[in-house]
């Protein structure tokens, strides 16, 4: 599909990660992988269906979104899964069809149980955000939860030893999600992103000036930015945009 | 006179061409115009050719007197308005009341492509609206084509007389007239050779796949791909954002030079003086333009019944600068 899902295949996916799909031909190659790697891990690899929603890829059990609400103590399927002899548990989740049959609130619920889940529990979680859809409609969602690892067509944005990585492409088509996703760290940060641009293989105009206005602004009441290994085309477009970026560094950020 | 354009007590931009047929004329101009920025403390720098450069400094021998190697100089207008708008802040910052700059603005006859220099010698009287500037722009008329010197006099509200007067000039038309009805430019010669690329509506992601596609086909320790990749991209993203579809985009290769046209059937940036200058905002599409300016070799608009083409050039370093 892209550049960015090529290198995914070469990185241990997030184990709640977000994917933002796109109206494309192609569209479903990651989400396919992602069940084939579940498969192949042993995993138990559940999906949440809808009345009206997409079918389940093969192999995979359907549960309702309510089995994931916090209320319902989502853990129990992780331990139903091994007591069947799975090496651990893989969600697929659609957003578009949860909030559609219950709300933006209810999905955020669900997304926060399942970062608990995942961190305390063999478990994996992927959740598809449609573009047009959720994935625009409620792209602050896609953002906040899937710091981990949120992927576009075109782009990855992940949190990875104290940085965010923004790996592959970044132009008009995405833009939306580069800013969200620089907002969302910026407000939930103490004092400082960081942000790693050593994979980042292209930076439009536009988003070149989001960033120098993010990078520029230090005293907004959000955590400042630091930029962090800028390729030197990178850095080339951040220069033009009024940002020089001082020569390469590899050093790892202040702790 | 030109003392009435200074505004009073508030300087303002004079933007005056000299054209000049022997090194007398040319002296004769200058001269008094140097000694008596000099005479005032003001700041005076002259960006002109080695032998020029050589008369002037024989001729008026002042140590304030600043040479700036044109070699040195931006080779884009975009690049060239920044850094002397930047200049000219820094020396009112300093408490200049006045700058003197004599340059030179290239053209075929100095080995450069004219058409968005034009642009840029339209844009200059908007853009220092309010700078103390006295800029005079110097052609000699024994390498200036006829079009250019056309040009020139269209674009400059005051002109040199030969005994160094300065005189308003009545064929002076105001920027957005004089580039609202620019005759499309000439294309290319390479445009007139079989396109390596044709796409049709591409996205972005298609246009920087092309252009990629092209180091395949050049030197690419002669070209910076990667400048082709962000003008031709930020070129396809405008003419998705504010063009009208279809739009296509092909590209040339030679081994000294790339050429890009992106056309749609809109009728183009409405700020004539789109490219030359910044603007903010992420779906202006202005800085993208901006931006192109300064990576490319040559750029020129061209609005016509069948739609806009903004058609981009890049020549091996060395070519064409």
């Amino acid at each position: 599909v892209s550049t960015t899902a090529t290198d995914a295949t070469h990185r241990a996916p997030a184990r709640h990660a977000g994917f933002l799909r796109p109206a494309h031909p192609r569209r479903d190659v990651p989400i396919d992988s992602w069940s084939r790697s579940a498969l192949e891990r042993g995993h138990k690899l559940l999906s949440i269906s809808t009345p009206t929603g997409s079918p389940a890829p093969s192999g995979t059990s359907v549960l309702s979104p309510n089995d994931l609400h916090p209320s319902s103590a989502p853990a129990d399927l992780v331990r139903a899964a091994l007591d069947e002899g799975f090496t651990g548990l893989s969600i697929l989740i659609r957003a578009d069809e949860v909030i559609a049959v219950t709300s933006a609130d209810f999905h955020a619920a669900v997304e926060s149980a399942l970062t608990a889940l995942c961190a305390e529990h063999p478990a994996r979680v992927l959740c598809v955000y449609d573009r047009p859809g959720a994935g625009t409609e409620h792209l602050g969602l896609a953002v906040t939860h899937h710091r981990g690892e949120l992927q576009e067509q075109l782009l990855t944005i992940r949190d990875a030893e104290d940085r965010t990585h923004v790996d592959g492409e970044v132009d008009v088509t995405n833009l939306d999600v580069f800013a969200a996703a620089l907002r969302t760290r910026r407000t939930l940060a103490d004092d400082i992103v960081h942000l790693d641009m050593s994979g980042t293989a292209f930076l439009s105009a536009g988003a070149a000036d989001a960033l120098v206005r993010h990078v520029m602004t230090p005293h907004d009441g959000l955590a400042r930015v630091q930029l962090h290994n800028p390729p030197r085309h990178i850095r080339r477009v951040l220069g033009l945009a009024g940002l020089p970026i001082p020569a390469e560094e590899r050093a790892p950020p202040e702790r | 006179m030109v003392a009435e354009a200074l505004g009073g007590s508030r300087p303002d931009h004079i933007h005056q061409a000299l054209f000049y047929s022997s090194d007398e004329e040319f002296l004769a101009a200058l001269v008094p115009f140097l000694e008596e920025g000099l005479g005032a403390a003001q700041p005076t720098i002259v960006v002109v050719n080695d032998r020029a450069a050589t008369l002037l400094r024989a001729a008026v021998g002042h140590p304030e007197l600043v040479f700036l190697d044109p070699r040195e100089r931006r080779h884009d207008p975009a690049s060239a308005i920044r850094v002397k708008q930047e200049m000219v802040t820094k020396h009112v910052a300093n408490g200049a009341q006045r700058i003197r700059v004599v340059g030179e603005t290239p053209h075929p006859g100095l080995g450069a492509p004219w058409e968005w220099w034009a642009r840029y010698e339209a844009a200059v009287n908007h853009v220092y609206v309010g700078f103390p500037l006295w800029n005079i722009c110097s052609y000699d008329l024994r390498i200036t084509p006829s079009s250019v010197i056309d040009d020139v006099t269209r674009t400059h509200p005051w002109l040199s007389g030969s005994d160094g007067s300065h005189v308003m000039n009545p064929r002076y038309e105001e920027p957005s007239r004089f580039l609202s009805r620019r005759a499309a430019p000439v294309a290319d010669p390479l445009q007139g050779t079989s396109q390596v690329v044709d796409l049709h509506d591409p996205t972005p992601a298609d246009a920087r796949e092309a252009a990629r596609s092209l180091e395949n086909m050049v030197s690419t320790a002669a070209f910076d791909i990667d400048d082709v990749v962000l003008a031709v991209s930020e070129a396809v993203t405008n003419a998705l954002m504010h063009g009208v579809r279809p739009v296509v985009m092909r590209l040339w290769a030679a081994r000294e030079r790339i050429v890009a046209a992106i056309s749609d059937h809109g009728s183009g940036p409405p700020d004539p003086f789109a490219g030359l200058l910044p603007t903010q905002g992420s779906d202006s599409g202005g800085l993208g333009l901006w931006m192109a300016h300064q990576v490319c070799d040559h750029i020129t608009l061209a609005t016509t019944q069948d739609g806009f083409t903004i058609t981009l050039r890049f020549d091996m370093p060395g070519r064409g600068r």
